[in-house]
């Protein structure tokens, strides 16, 4: 366990999964955050059970509106780090590890696990990296560590208007200078099998519109941050100055 | 009937059904203004159409009535707009209010767990509270009676 260091949770009827995966976080040492995305079934009393604060959204915000609620509370509470994962038991307690050692010199970490998507999926992440100029290969994941500086900026106008975070976040962060890597992580495949936001094809087409549209209008907005650390080799980094005197060399 | 009596009739409902919903607190007084100045409009081109022939042959439109089609589709598309952008102020306001009314519950379960007291009132129906708020009231002014 890292001092400073906890864990949000989004929850949106996760009653089955919920319980179990606060307890692993828990046994690391963590601190929990689980938000109750307005859930009607019992998401929020096994959450407390198993040792969480719970935070109860009073309508429903989706994943990235709870995620906020939780950095708000978790700001309030003076944590350094906020790492963010899925209730539904994908992301591995385990991978935590990872990610806070990355922390060190970077403002964002993401857990990377490519290998769970799609070729559809696969397809997409690529036409968004072309479009935006982003450089994290795992555009979607949920399992992310953001540090204060970080999780401040994603909860500004800007980042409280974005319905996920994806794109969006990733620029806003990366356009106030933000250094964000990647490290490759392991994640279980759903359990309920498939997901709740891309549940039929309207809203996949409505959701590809709304992120190319995005993706375009924060592209090459890039600024460069003041006094930050150099990234570790090895990373993908999305540092707009690092890709700049890459691309130049 | 005349063209002009017309116009100036729709001009007029226009106008009473703005100020019945301003009455009513229905539309807000900004909002008032814009459609109290649609109605204007069209009282003025009603009352005035050759006027607005001349402006649409000095804008060399060649039709002039088309003039008309033209600024109201542009009017109504500006308007749309302006709604959407007051539309996701209102969506930004009503986030983060969201997010911050589920702290707040956090933090007054906490509060109630810290003071067991304040749980047991709350948990209490309102009549049985007011009766015992009542009683407390009675006991504190007949205790206090002795002054007299």
């Amino acid at each position: 366990m890292v001092a400073g260091t906890g864990v949000v949770i989004p929850a949106f009827h996760e009653e089955r999964m919920v319980g179990s995966v606060v307890r692993a976080v828990r046994q690391l040492g963590y601190s929990v955050i689980v938000v109750d995305d307005a859930s009607t079934d019992a998401t929020a009393a096994e959450a407390e059970i198993a040792g969480a604060t719970v935070l109860t959204m009073p309508m429903r915000a989706g994943a990235w509106g709870a995620i906020q609620a939780g950095m708000r509370h978790a700001l309030r509470l003076g944590w350094q780090r906020i790492i963010t994962m899925d209730a539904d038991g994908q992301h591995l307690p385990s991978s935590l590890t990872a990610l806070i050692a990355a922390a060190t010199h970077a403002d964002v970490v993401i857990g990377s696990c490519p290998g769970r998507a799609s070729r559809l999926r696969l397809w997409a992440w690529a036409l968004f990296r072309a479009l935006s100029g982003l450089q994290v290969t795992d555009i979607t994941s949920g399992l992310r560590l953001y540090n204060r500086r970080a999780a401040s900026m994603a909860l500004r106008d800007k980042g409280i208007l974005a319905d996920y975070q994806d794109v969006d976040i990733l620029l806003l962060l990366r356009n106030g200078g933000l250094h964000i890597v990647e490290v490759p992580v392991l994640m279980l495949p759903r359990t309920d099998g498939k997901s709740r936001i891309f549940c039929t094809w309207g809203r996949v087409a409505l959701y590809m519109a709304c992120t190319c549209l995005l993706a375009l209008a924060g592209r090459g907005r890039a600024c460069s941050p003041a006094g930050m650390a150099p990234c570790a080799g090895g990373r993908k980094s999305t540092r707009p100055r690092e890709r700049a005197s890459g691309s130049a060399a | 009937m005349s063209y002009q009596f017309t116009m100036l009739c729709i001009s007029l409902v226009c106008a009473g059904c703005i100020l019945l919903l301003l009455r009513k607190s229905l539309l807000h007084p900004l909002h008032a203004v814009w459609w109290l100045a649609v109605a204007l409009t069209i009282l003025l081109a009603g009352l005035w159409p050759r006027a607005f022939d001349a402006v649409g042959h000095t804008l060399g439109v060649t039709y002039p009535p088309t003039l008309y089609i033209a600024i109201a589709v542009v009017v109504i598309l500006v308007r749309m707009l302006v709604a959407d952008l007051e539309r996701c102020k209102m969506m930004l306001q009503q986030r983060r209010m969201n997010q911050h009314l589920a702290r707040l519950g956090l933090r007054v379960r906490q509060l109630e767990h810290e003071c067991p007291d304040v749980a047991a009132a709350r948990s209490r129906p309102n009549v049985e509270a007011r009766q015992h708020s009542e009683a407390t009231a009675r006991q504190a002014t007949s205790t206090g009676g002795g002054h007299a």
